[in-house]
């Protein structure tokens, strides 16, 4: 719609330059935002808006005209247009057209950054990610940049400008190479986050005309730039402003659409109200009117909303043509506007919530219609399908409505009787006095109340036929309360009305018979063979009261086949006078078909002169639950039989005597005895041996103490073998709850002891197997229990196997691996193996072992297998910090021994070019004087210097790899152990540096020290350097002290060096060991940096320790452990 | 604008010495101060050594040695990036150590180039003829 609209403006604008006078020709080509086509085909941008603005004021007609490039430049030097924009200069063009004297705008080439980038200068830019887009000029130009500095980036090449950015903003690139402008065409967020560190490749762009026209209005520009650019309050610097800065702001535009997208809203809502407002005021019929409307209203709906949005948008386009965002679709896809997206939200709130109101109305039409049509059939349904005649009537009584039970009552088709008055088909009489009655419809009408039933009321149908009915009306009211017509119900009574008469006249009988309250009553006319049969009768056998006939023959048909001939016989039996009393028990058959059972009972209550029976009453009694019990009782005694005799366990039974009563095929089967030679047998007859005395025990036991017996023992079976076998017996009780005898069954269980037996030794061999193993074996749950631990584990950790087990094993692991086995835990919970844990456990000694775990859950229990690998871990550890040391040396190697060779060659490089030069003035003629103080200069200074410099370094280099070889001599030498006495080592050592002791005056204090074990030249080596060192490393502030103290301990001896002097920083204090570390300033007696390198080297020999304490200023306490035993070093 | 001073931290005497004498034949001809070690220099930066006084208006680029006594080339790097007026100051590592780990420590600290002291002489006057470039750029 908005494309339409667009258009229809082109054209009219189109139009207007059929008349007007020959306009100027104003080319230009894609370059946003200096000059680009928007998407209605309009040409916007910088440069469009000064050239509309110098148009508007100097009275120019433009038109605009765009293209590619080159396509334009030939246009302009084919004088086919009079004025180009933008266009670059060079001397070359400068000869084809003319430029305008002032550049319109000014761009460079720039490195996009984020704020925070480290970016600042072109070196910066080494070894950082930087993207570009291809062809572009300004990548060339900085790519030139790089090579000259030899820097390397990572370049990477991107599609456009906008994935640049989003690179460069979500961290992908470091920065990003373009013209300045190209942040400008980005939206204002992005704008906000780009930062240009580095500009490079400053070019201006002009303006350029090749005709008069042309150059004429290249000098309105001109002047327009000049004046533009001397002024921030000009034209000029509010367009820059508007496509530099963004700052669209707050346009009256966007307040001219605000308000008309407002009032198309409030005109929208306004039109939805007027067409709501008749609807609400319609009473009845509402259905009817929505059901006629409702296509209209869907087409007046939808029209609205069609037209709401093609006005806004006509009217936004309108207002807003020469900006960027100016149509519906631009206004959809434009990104990154405030005022857009705000915008963007009422257009979506006015389609949104409009669609939303119209489906809902329309909703509501379609289910108050479905309600109603439903209603309609509902009520249609229930009036045919009920009992009751039903009449409706309008407010003047006319007929509206009957169904079928009505028609036949009255006799009248309902075609015939509607719209015809009440009373014509429907004429009642009273019953009584046989008077024609007024219809209680016309009442119903005049009072508007209910009329109930009434009494007594004949109806006379059409064809003279009478029913007695019962009826009731009651007015049809709508929902303003309104009488509408009235509804008639009734009912043919007359059966129910005969129905009393009758039981009026058997009341009297019913009270003459005494019986039982649930008892059905009989009475037998034996004269008419009428049989009355009470209420209860027909109840008691699910019947509807009097459901079946009075007579004889009904109650026959109903008695069950196979009893008729009983109940016959004893019936006759007691007419004939044989039998005092009819008294019979049969079934009687059910309404539902099944069988009730009866006690039958009756007695000749009459009888004429001759003696001949009259009358015969009696009673039917409900005994079925009797006959019930009866029979269960029956099949109890045969099922217990079945269920002997098909159990497979053998079952015994036995009198209080212990003679046997019986048995089950399955005692048979084992013992080889039936039950016919069982009976009435004892044990000692049977199976005579200690078993029947054990047997007889048990049973004695258990009539005195009557309670369910278990206990295993033995059998002997039909083979003569001996079984294993578990009792259960019990007593049974006469009715009197005496014991009665003994009821038994045994379980031949030897299969499951042969099971039992070699799981027996399967776990033996097991245990065994757990205990003899070399690998520490053990089960836990998963909660950290052990469950079950082998010898080995004494052996490792030094605890019993009753300390480890019931404890949680977590408590002997190291606390810095608690957290690892709790992982491994929640492994072993989920059902996973843990194939390689390794962490320590406390020894009961209070060391740790490396232990190397296998476990397998199963059955929330862990089965693990382990190793102790401390002594593994350990050469593991010394090699890692061996390789370290040898890291150190290399590392050594290449920073420290390089470092002289620098030198070395620099200065024999030079030492070269001396010569070169000594040998070039020698030859050469010239200034003597001058060429002499030269060669002098060379000779005396510069040579000797460079040679000075070279014999140090050898010597440097020298010292260096002397001081390497010691180490590596220190390293190597054969260790011989003995015993020293330290007080005369020590004593030697302090000859040796007595001189220098004497010369700084400085203050020594030794202790009595205590004799350790260890090769002498090694220590007399290490005491010598820790001792030259605190003389080395004095203050120079006050009077050095050095103290040697000694302590014995268990296992250890401890020798104490401590001195005064300047002390170790602590970022020094791990690095003192390595070699060739010095420190301080460089002085005549700080060393090479091999003595301390070396004295850990010695103790590590010895498997000392060695630990410093040192405060800068204070002082340093050197702390070395030595072995107070003799040990040999393997 | 003050000229550009060229700062230089290095134990060793020839070293240098060298470096100075190649600046000058690469055409370098801007002021150049000599540090004994890091905290030397560092001492001229928090204005301890009162004749050459600091001053952060001037232009300084620096040249740091790595290993040094007493201050490390690493240490005085690290201080110059956490002190806000010397931060901004171009870094050059120079030293005799090649190992990846040592440069990559120092570009993590924030040095612009990382330079190691090539044992051919040749390789060292061409390394110094490119640091005479950057110093070139730095000025710009």
């Amino acid at each position: 719609m908005g494309r339409l609209a667009s258009m229809v403006m082109i054209m009219l604008l189109g139009l207007s330059h059929l008349w007007a006078k020959e306009a100027l020709k104003v080319g230009y080509f894609d370059k946003k935002p200096v000059t680009f086509q928007q998407e209605n085909g309009l040409a916007a941008g910088i440069f469009i808006d000064i050239i509309n603005e110098i148009a508007e004021k100097k009275g120019y007609e433009i038109e605009y005209h765009f293209g590619e490039f080159s396509e334009i430049f030939n246009r302009l030097q084919s004088d086919k247009i009079d004025l180009m924009v933008p266009l670059g200069y060079t001397e070359e063009r400068e000869k084809q057209v003319v430029f305008s004297k002032e550049p319109v705008i000014t761009s460079w080439g720039t490195v996009f950054t984020t704020h925070d980038s480290p970016i600042d200068a072109v070196p910066d830019v080494a070894f950082k990610t930087i993207a570009f887009v291809k062809n572009s000029l300004f990548y060339k130009e900085f790519y030139a940049i790089t090579q000259k500095f030899e820097i390397t980036c990572n370049w990477q090449e991107v599609d456009g400008y906008t994935e640049m950015f989003q690179g460069i903003l979500a961290g992908l690139y470091d920065g990003g190479i373009g013209d300045r402008l190209n942040l400008v065409g980005q939206g204002f967020d992005i704008r906000e986050k780009i930062d240009s560190r580095i500009i490079f490749y400053p070019f201006d762009l002009y303006a350029a005309a090749s005709t008069v026209k042309g150059e004429k209005i290249l000098e309105d520009l001109n002047e327009y730039l000049k004046m533009g650019k001397s002024t921030k309050a000009s034209g000029y610097a509010k367009i820059l402003n508007k496509w530099i800065s963004g700052n669209v702001g707050t346009d009256e535009k966007i307040i001219k659409s605000y308000i008309i997208i407002l009032l198309v809203l409030t005109l929208y809502i306004l039109l939805l109200v007027l067409i709501r407002i008749p609807r609400a005021r319609r009473q009845m019929g509402l259905h009817k009117f929505i059901s006629s409307r409702q296509s209209i209203n869907i087409l007046t709906y939808s029209f609205m909303i069609a037209v709401t949005v093609w006005v806004t948008d006509a009217l936004l386009e309108y207002f807003w043509f020469d900006n960027r965002y100016c149509t519906f679709l631009e206004i959809l896809i434009a990104k990154n506007n405030q005022h857009v997206l705000f915008i963007r939200l009422m257009y979506f709130s006015v389609i949104f919530f409009g669609s939303i109101f119209i489906s809902r109305l329309l909703e509501n039409n379609i289910k108050e219609q479905k309600k109603y049509e439903d209603s309609a059939e509902n009520l249609r349904t229930t009036l045919n399908s009920i009992g009751d005649a039903v009449i409706t009537t309008d407010i003047a009584g006319r007929v509206v409505q009957m169904n079928p039970v009505a028609e036949k009552l009255t006799g009248w088709e309902f075609l015939d009787a509607h719209g015809k008055y009440l009373d014509e088909i429907f004429f009642i009489l009273n019953a009584i006095t046989m008077q024609k009655v007024e219809s209680p419809v016309k009442r119903v009408l005049e009072t508007g109340k209910i009329i109930g039933l009434a009494n007594h009321t004949l109806l006379v149908s059409r064809d003279g036929q009478k029913y007695q009915i019962a009826d009731s009306a009651a007015p049809i009211i709508d929902k303003y309360k309104a009488t509408i017509g009235v509804v008639l119900v009734f009912r043919d009574v007359t059966d129910e009305y005969a129905l009393q008469e009758k039981l009026r006249i058997n009341e009297d009988r019913l009270n003459k018979t005494f019986i039982a309250a649930n008892d059905g009553m009989w009475d037998w006319d034996l004269v008419t063979d009428e049989v009355y049969f009470d209420p209860r009768y027909y109840t008691m056998a699910g019947y509807d009261v009097d459901e079946f006939p009075h007579n004889f023959e009904e109650f026959q048909k109903r008695v069950h086949p196979n009893d008729i001939n009983r109940v016959m016989a004893n019936a006759q039996g007691h007419l004939q006078g044989k039998l005092e009393r009819f008294h019979v028990e049969f079934r009687f058959l059910k309404k539902d078909g099944s069988w009730l059972w009866i006690l039958g009972r009756g007695v000749i209550v009459e009888r004429d002169e001759h003696g001949r029976p009259l009358r015969f009453i009696g009673t039917h009694s409900d005994v079925s639950v009797r006959k019930r019990i009866e029979e269960k009782l029956l099949q109890n005694a045969s099922f217990n039989e079945a269920l002997l005799n098909a159990i497979p366990t053998p079952v015994f039974f036995k009198d209080r005597e212990g003679r046997y009563q019986g048995c089950n095929p399955a005692f048979t089967e084992i013992m080889g005895v039936k039950n016919d030679d069982l009976c009435g047998k004892t044990v000692f007859d049977l199976w005579p041996s200690e078993h029947a005395d054990e047997y007889h025990r048990k049973d004695l036991e258990l009539m005195e103490n009557p309670k369910h017996q278990v206990y295993e023992y033995k059998i002997k079976d039909k083979e003569g073998n001996i079984r294993p076998v578990i009792y259960a017996k019990n007593v049974f009780r006469d009715h009197q709850g005496n014991v009665a005898g003994i009821v038994g069954a045994f379980l031949d269980i030897s299969e499951q002891e042969k099971i039992r037996e070699e799981l027996r030794r399967k776990k033996e061999e097991l245990e065994k197997f757990f205990t003899t193993s070399l690998d520490l074996l053990c089960i836990a749950d998963l909660n950290g229990y052990f469950i079950q631990v082998n010898k080995e584990w004494e052996k490792i950790l030094g605890y019993g196997v009753e300390e480890l087990q019931e404890r949680k094993f977590l408590d002997f692991v190291h606390p810095d691996d608690v957290e690892a086995t709790l992982g491994a835990m929640k492994d072993l919970g989920q059902n996973k193996e843990v194939l390689s844990l390794t962490n320590r456990y406390r020894t009961k000694s209070g060391g740790y072992r490396y232990i190397e775990w296998r476990s397998t859950p199963q059955d929330n229990l862990i089965y693990a297998a382990a190793r102790d690998v401390t002594e593994r871990i350990q050469a593991e550890k010394l090699i890692r910090e061996k390789n370290k040391e040898l890291e150190n040396y290399l590392y050594v190697a290449s920073h420290d021994l390089r470092s002289p060779l620098v030198n070395i060659q620099g200065f024999t490089s030079r030492l070269n070019k001396h010569l070169l030069e000594l040998e070039k003035n020698l030859f050469e003629k010239g200034d003597e004087d001058k060429i002499y103080q030269h060669l002098e200069s060379l000779i005396k200074e510069q040579m000797p210097k460079s040679m000075d410099f070279i014999f140090t370094n050898v010597k440097k280099m020298d010292v260096l790899i002397n001081g390497l070889l010691q180490i590596s001599r220190t390293g190597r030498s054969v260790l011989s152990i003995s015993r020293i006495d330290m007080n005369e080592l020590m004593k030697s050592i302090i000859d040796a540096v007595s001189y220098q002791i004497e010369e700084y005056k400085i203050d020594l204090k030794v202790e009595d020290l205590p004799e350790c074990y260890g090769d002498r030249n090694l220590l007399n080596q290490l005491f010598t350097n820790l001792i030259t060192n605190s003389i080395k490393y004095r203050s120079r502030e006050r009077k050095a002290l050095i103290e040697i103290k000694g302590m014995a301990y268990t296992h250890v001896v401890k020798y104490y060096i401590c001195d005064n002097g300047i002390g170790i920083e602590e970022k020094n204090l791990e690095k003192i060991w390595d070699v060739f570390f010095r420190v301080g300033e460089l002085s005549e007696e700080s060393g090479e940096g091999i003595g301390l390198s070396i004295v850990k080297r010695i103790i590590d020999k010895h498997n000392g320790n060695i630990e410093v304490k040192s405060e800068p200023g204070k002082g340093t306490k050197m702390i070395v452990t030595l072995p107070k035993e003799n040990f040999i070093k393997e | 604008m003050n000229k550009l001073k060229i700062l230089i931290a290095e134990d060793d005497d020839g070293h240098a010495l060298l470096i100075e004498e190649t600046l000058q034949e690469a055409g370098i001809f801007n002021e150049i101060f000599r540090f004994r070690d890091g905290k030397e220099l560092w001492d001229f930066f928090t204005e301890k050594k009162s004749e050459l006084a600091f001053d952060s208006d001037n232009h300084y680029l620096v040249l740091l040695d790595i290993n040094m006594p007493q201050m490390s080339g690493l240490e005085v790097l690290q201080k110059m990036k956490e002190t806000e007026i010397l931060k901004k100051i171009p870094v050059m590592m120079l030293t005799t150590t090649d190992d990846p780990r040592e440069i990559e420590k120092c570009y993590h600290l924030g040095c612009s180039v990382y330079i190691t002291k090539p044992i051919d002489f040749n390789e060292f006057i061409k390394t110094v003829n490119r640091l005479g470039l950057f110093i070139q750029v730095v000025k710009v």
